[in-house]
Order: structure tokens, then sequence, then C-alpha cells
């Protein structure tokens, strides 16, 4: 260096505030003149080399730092002296002794005139500067790390469309491997019918820096799937652009939408299948201002309703559709304001402005827009209205048929007290006054009055459900009536016993019919009895006969007999036989008369000359009897059938005379009599009982004192006389005291009653 | 020889009873109801009494209970002969001992044979 180049580097020194800029640079920083002397030394050269400022300013920069180079130090000091800067590798000895390589810029700095007066060396230590590369490859590791395991599938390319990296999740979402990627961007994974979406998705980048696009992608097996691809450009490492592109599956959340739309689908679906009304109003319902308020939805039941379509509904203002008239609207409003919901009934008006009732719930709300929204649900009441009147006609109906039922019919209570009553009870019990309040035992027969509490104690706890009887009651007017009753019992909601309902039925009639029936089968079967005595009667009297027959018959043929004694036997059988015959024509007889099958042969006839040969042929049968007759004389004659006569007079007469075994008199007289003539047939016998008179004329009756005292007959002889008697119109009845006697008395009309 | 009592109130009965029994070389007699048979009895004392059921003032029943109440004539042999078919009454006639049952209508010539028969027991 030499002293002109030092006066000259003096002079042409720069401005030291320049130097104190120098201090706050990250590299080491000399400045020396063009001798080489070293004018200043920063903080950082302080540090990193090792002198002290007082130590280097003053020195000759080259002997001080003993710097090498792979140059020699004149041809880099030309380089900067002509060109102004240089830059390259140095290494500097520290203070130390240790050596330290720097990447070192010279820059020749130059006075106002444009002079070079200085040289400006900057060096940056070559070490530090690989452990800032290490530091940022390190990060970059790191940041590839987070890319690779980051769950979004992530595409880097360069803006030549060459694959920088895809991470793991793109990988997989599309069954790739990095190569499988290739070098055009994401068009490897881009389907075909997806070229435009990816254009697209380039124009957006291109324009914008940024890009974002929804369309399928393409895995490698060949499928596709719904894929949002958001695409930007970024300064990539040295600060080269690349393109980043973030892939997000959408299968999930398409499926999740199409969830979505089919269960708002469905929603809508209800609502317009509904049976009720349903409709939608933007901003809120109400009476008088709010006319603006507009439909925005209705469901076919809403559009029936009101009898419109749905056009014509939007163009129908609110208050239209209610009825001015009707009553509870404006409270309902008033409930909608103050709650944000009401209900009630309210009139309603149709299109064609005909009313109707509606059940009517409101709520107000705030729709997803912000604005006020009303929903109204309408169900129809009409039917219920209908229905209403309908079961109060049937209650009438009921109540009619409760009141007007043939049967009496009675609501009860637990104890037993009448609480309401029908017509017909009334007129069973009370002669039509009014029950209520009664108790029913007062109706009742001691005797009955135990039955009938039983039953209904027994219902009360036994839980049996229903009971009934016949029981006798005694009515308001003393009188007594057989009714037929059924209680059921009626419970209330929680099964406790409420009341009791009580039909009655009037069946005296029917019971008197039964006991009629009763008295009836004992007498069928007392008869039954007697018709199987008469015929082992019957059959002894004919076996009697039957004994002579066979006797002499048999004598007649097996035994030598005189003639005379032979027409003696024929004579007993002949007389056997007749009386055989007389005994089978009687009982024949008797049914004719009985089946009013039977001729009177009639004819005038003096009945006095009937009764003396009636007499006179009954009195060679005893001779213990005195039979007389007492005649009145003169009689008219009667217009009767002679046989017929002498058939009852016979009958009468040989009855006194065998139920007079003692003997005595038997008297038979005749007297006219109020247009007709009474005989009498008087005996002294052992007379009839009481009891037994009333059966004399029966069939198979016969009387029978004792059973060592027996009178041989069929019985039929009393019945046949009283019939054949009947048969002329007149009467036959008998007086009589058992052990005085007895008086068979019977008429005959003088003229036959037309 | 043996002496016998026929109770019959049937007198076409009696008379046929009386013609069977002609030249049997018994001594016969004929009542015409239990009493008088009873009496005839005995004044009578017969070995065999042949009495009808149905008979009035004593029937047949009534006969028998007097002859076998009373030792003097329980030994008597009875014959009831009888065309009652009642049942009260033959239910309780098969209940007593008798020496035979004879029903009407009988033959003559049987009702003979059948009395020697008792007879000859």
């Amino acid at each position: 260096m030499t002293d002109q180049d030092r006066s000259q580097a003096a002079t042409g020194a720069p401005d030291p505030t320049v130097f104190a800029a120098l201090d706050g640079i990250s590299d080491a920083v000399l400045v020396r003149d063009l001798a080489g002397v070293i004018l200043h030394w920063n903080p950082v050269a302080v540090r990193r080399i090792g002198y002290t400022r007082d130590q280097a300013v003053g020195r000759l920069w080259n002997e001080l730092l003993q710097t090498i180079s792979d140059r020699p130090l004149e041809e880099l000091e030309a380089e900067v002296r002509s060109r102004g800067t240089w830059r390259g590798n140095l290494m500097h000895i520290r203070s130390d002794g240790t050596v330290v390589a720097v990447r070192s810029r010279w820059l020749l700095l130059r006075d106002g005139a444009g002079q070079p007066v200085a040289v400006l060396q900057l060096n940056d230590e070559i070490e530090r500067l690989e452990a800032a590369l290490a530091e940022r490859r390190q990060m970059e590791e790191t940041q590839r790390a987070i890319l690779d395991n980051s769950p979004m599938a992530t595409v880097l390319f360069r803006t030549d469309l060459m694959l920088i990296h895809a991470n793991l999740s793109a990988q997989k979402m599309f069954g790739r491997d990095p190569a499988g990627f290739g070098s055009v961007g994401l068009l490897s994974v881009v389907p075909e019918h997806e070229r435009a979406s990816a254009a697209d998705l380039s124009a957006q980048r291109d324009a914008t820096g940024y890009g974002r696009v929804e369309m399928d992608m393409l895995r490698a097996d060949g499928s596709t799937f719904p894929a949002e691809v958001t695409s930007a450009v970024i300064a990539g490492s040295g600060g080269t652009p690349a393109i980043i592109n973030y892939i997000t599956d959408l299968t999930h959340r398409r499926h999740l939408e199409r969830e979505l739309r089919a269960s708002a689908e469905l929603q809508r679906a209800v609502l317009e299948n509904s049976a009720d009304a349903v409709m939608l109003w933007a901003s809120e319902v109400s009476s008088d201002s709010e006319r603006g308020a507009m439909l925005v939805q209705a469901n076919d039941a809403a559009c029936a309703l009101f009898g419109a379509e749905m056009g014509q509904l939007r163009r129908v203002p609110v208050d239209a559709l209610l009825d001015p008239a009707g009553a509870g609207f404006v409270e309902i409003l008033k409930e909608l304001r103050a709650n944000g919901r009401a209900k009630g009934e309210v009139m309603l008006r149709k299109i064609d402005g005909s009313n109707f009732v509606g059940d009517v719930a409101l709520a107000s709300f705030t729709g997803p827009d912000g604005r006020p929204y009303t929903s109204v649900i309408i169900r129809d009441l009409t039917e219920r209205h209908r229905a209403a009147r309908a079961l109060e006609d049937s209650e009438k109906r009921f109540r009619a048929i409760f009141h007007r039922a043939p049967l009496g019919i009675a609501r009860v209570g637990l104890d037993l007290r009448i609480i309401e009553s029908n017509l017909r009870l009334r007129e069973l019990l009370s002669g039509g006054a009014d029950l209520t309040g009664r108790r029913v035992t007062k109706f009742l027969t001691p005797e009955d009055l135990k039955i009938v509490t039983a039953r209904f104690q027994e219902m009360i706890h036994s839980g049996a459900d229903a009971a009934q009887a016949d029981t006798n009651v005694r009515r308001d007017d003393g009188s007594t009536a057989w009714l037929h009753w059924t209680a059921a019992v009626f419970r209330k909601e929680n099964g406790d016993l409420d009341q009791f309902l009580v039909l009655l039925e009037d069946v005296s009639a029917r019971k008197a019919a039964e006991d009629s029936t009763e008295r009836n089968l004992v007498e069928l079967e007392r008869i039954s009895t007697l018709k199987s005595e008469f015929v082992g009667l019957v059959s002894h009297e004919f076996r009697t006969a039957l004994t002579g027959i066979q006797g002499f018959s048999e004598l007649i043929r097996d035994v030598e007999l005189e003639p005379a004694e032979m027409r003696e036997f024929a004579a007993d059988i002949n007389k056997d036989a007749l009386r055989l015959n007389r005994m089978i024509t009687e009982m024949l007889d008797l049914d004719r008369m009985e089946a009013g099958r039977f001729t009177l042969h009639k004819a005038t006839m003096d009945i006095n000359e009937a009764i003396e040969e009636s007499v006179a042929r009954a009195r060679p049968m005893s001779a213990i009897h005195e039979l007389v007759t007492d005649l009145e004389s003169s009689l008219p004659s009667l217009e009767a059938d002679r046989d017929r006569m002498i058939q009852v007079l016979t009958n009468l007469v040989n009855n006194a005379v065998k139920y007079s075994p003692a003997g005595g008199l038997v008297k038979v007289s005749s007297r006219s009599s109020r247009g007709s003539i009474l005989i009498s047939v008087k005996d002294q016998g052992e007379g009839i009982p009481a009891d037994f008179l009333p059966k004399v004329f029966k069939r198979f009756e016969r009387y029978e004192a004792s059973a060592t005292s027996r009178v041989i007959g069929t019985g039929l002889g009393l019945p046949i006389a009283h019939q054949i008697v009947e048969a002329h119109g007149g009467q036959m009845w008998v007086e009589s005291k058992v052990g005085e006697g007895s008086t068979f008395h019977f008429t005959i009309p003088l003229a036959t009653p037309v | 020889m043996a002496t016998i009592v026929f109770c019959e109130d049937n007198p076409s009965i009696r008379k046929l009873i009386e013609v069977a029994m002609r030249g049997s070389g018994h001594s016969i007699f004929l009542a015409e109801d239990g009493a008088i048979g009873l009496e005839l009895i005995r004044k009578r004392m017969p070995q065999l009494v042949v009495t009808d059921l149905a008979m009035p003032v004593l029937d047949g029943l009534g006969l028998y209970h007097a002859l076998r109440g009373d030792p003097a004539l329980s030994s008597i042999k009875i014959v009831f002969l009888t065309a009652s078919t009642q049942q009260g009454m033959m239910g309780r006639a098969k209940s007593l001992v008798v020496d035979a049952f004879l029903t009407k209508p009988f033959s003559p010539l049987e009702l003979r044979a059948q009395i020697e028969r008792v007879l000859a027991r």
C-alpha cells in the first residue's frame, strides 16, 4: 500500500455513520481502503473472527486474516475494481488460530464523484449457513411427515404438472402409489366425463390463485367417487411456485344429504297426506291488521276442507276463512299473541261461503329465514258434531225405550233405593206414582225379603254380576203379584259397584198357569191310577162272567147231563154272555158320550110310566129293600129318549139298592119344577162323604167305604146317567150325608132349549 | 170223605162249583160272602175252605186272617179262588201262606182235581 493510496483512502473514506449502519448486519463486515487497510470492523466480525475493532482497524486485512483463497487475491482485487463486486468463498484464520470458511461478498464503494474509495467485505460463515440449511431441511421433513400423515388427501405438484408429492391419505383414497399419479397433475385421477370440471378448477386457480370444484374422481380400480377438490398455488421450496390440491371424499356427505332429502320428503308427505288440514302462513295470523299474511303452504286436506285449490286459497286473505261472527276466534288470537300457540274450536268459512266448525291449533314461530310464520292445523269437527247430535238422538231413543218398555225397569242404588223407574214399573207397583227414593224392600213379603236381600248382598260382596228370581211382591194397593226380576251390576270405571239395573216382568199369569198345570198333572196322575184300577176292575168282572161261560160250557161238553140240566146251564151261559155284552156296551157308550158321538132317539114319553117300569124291574133284586114311588100326577109329556131314561132310572135305583146293604126304603119321586121335570131317587144307605160328592159323576170314580165292604161294578153307571141327562139339556146332582143315605136328583126340561 | 166250605158271592159261580163237586163224596157247603162262610166253618169244622177274594161284607183276605187267627180254625186248609187282577189285593193274597191259588175262569173238572190233591196232602 502506498501513502497516496492511504491518503486517498483517508480522504475518500466513507461517512462513519455508514459504518454504524453496518454494525446491525448479521454478517461479519469489514471495510478497507483500496490499499487494503481496515477502516471498519463490525461487532459480528469481532465475535466471529476474534480480533477487536482496535486490533483490526488500521491493519492490512489480508495480513490480519491470513486469508486463503483458491485464486490469487490480486485477481479478486482486480475483479472487484473492474466489476464493482465479487463473490466467492474464502478461508480466514481467527485470532485463536482456527480457520473459518466464509462466503464472502465484496462491494466496491465509490465517493460522490464515482471514484472508488473502499471495499466492503461481507463474510457469512459457511458452517452457519449449512446449519440453517439443515434446520430448513428438518423443517421440510417435519412438514412432509405432517403432510403424509394428514387425514386430508393432499397432492402437490409443480406448475409444469410434475408430481411433487401425494400423501398417504391421497394414495389410499385413490388406491395408487405416488408413481401412479404420473406427471399430468391431477388429470390421472380425473375421469373422462369430469375433464371440464378439472379445466374449471385450473381456470379458477390461474385467475385467483385458488379454486374449488365438486366432481367425480377416479380410483386406480376404475371406480369413481364424488369429491371436493380445493387447489391453490403456493410458494414451494426455494421460492418455486407449486400447486397444492386438497381432495375430500364426498361419498359420506352425499349419502347424508340424500338421507336428509328423503327425510324432508317424508315429512312433507306426512304433512301432505295428513287427515288434518295443515297450513303455513308467512307472518303472524291476526284478525285485523295483518291482512298481508300470506299462505305459503297448504296440504290436500286443507284444500279439501275449504273447498278450494291451492291457487285459490293463496288469493284469499286469512280473515276471509274465518267466520267473523264465530265466537272464540278473537280469544284464540289473543292467546296466540301471548303464548305463541293457541287452540280451540272456531267457526270457519269455506270458499263457497258455507260455515263449519273446526278444532284449530295455531303456533307462531320464526322460520329459518328469520321471518315470522304461523302454522295452522285444523280438524273438521262437523262429523264429530253430527256424531254428538246422533248420540243425543240415540240417548233420547233409549230414554223412550226405557220409559215405554213393556218391562218394568229400575235403576237401584247400593242402598236398594230406587234411583229411577219407568212407567211400567210404576204401573206394576204403585199405580203410576213416582217410585224415586223408595226402598225396594218395601214391596217384599217378609219371606221373600230375605231371599231378595241375599241375592243383592251376593252381587255386592261376591262379585256376581247378575241375579234373578221370581218374587211375590205386595203392591201399594195391597194386592200381590208375581214378578220375575233380573238384576245386573253397573260398575264404575275403577271396577267398584255403582248401581243395579233391574228388569221386572209380571209373571202372575204364568205362575197361575204353572200352578194350574201342576194341579192338572196331579189330577192326570190320579185319573191314570183310577184308570189302571178300572182296567183291573173291568177284567175282574169280565173273568167272573167268563167263569160261568167257560165252566158251564165245559160241563155240557164233558159231562153226561140230563136235557133239562143242560138247558139250565145254557141259560146260565147266556145270562153271563149278556152281562158281558152289557158291560162292553156301557163302556163304549160312555166313550161315545164323552166324545160327543152319541145320538138320542127322542120321542114323546111319559116319565112316570118309565119310573114305574124301572122300579118294577128292580124289585126282584132285593128282598130287604122297599122300593116305592111318589109321582106327581098329570105331568106333561117329555120329548126324550125313553130307553135312555129307563137306563138312567135303573142305574139310580140299582145304586140305591147296592149302596144300602142293610136294606131300607128306596123312594123314586117326580115333580114339575120351573119348566122342567125333577126326578129324585132317595135311599137310606151309607151315604157319601162330602169330599167324594164332586167326584160321583166322574168316570172311573167309585166310592168304596172300606176294603171289607165292597160293591162290585164298573163305576160307569153314574157317569153314563149324568151324560144322558146333560144330553137332554138337564142337570143331575146329589145330596148325601154319611149314615143317613143319599138322594140323586135330575131334571129334564119340558121343551128342549133352542 | 171231607167237609169243604166254599165262599163265593157270584151265584152263577156258586152253582158251577156245586155242579162240579157233585158226586165227589165230600160234604159241600156254599156261602155267598166271607161272614156267612165263617159262620158255616165254625159250625161244620171243614178240612178245607175254598174262598173268593173280592166279596161283600167280609172278603177272602179277612176270612183268611179270621181262620189263621183262631187256634180252633188255624189248621184248616185254605185255597184262594179269584178273578182279581188288582195289584193291591193280589199282592197281599200272594204273600199269605195258602194251600193253593186258583184263578178264574177255571175248569170245573180241574177245580175238583185240585181240591182232591190239596186234601190228599
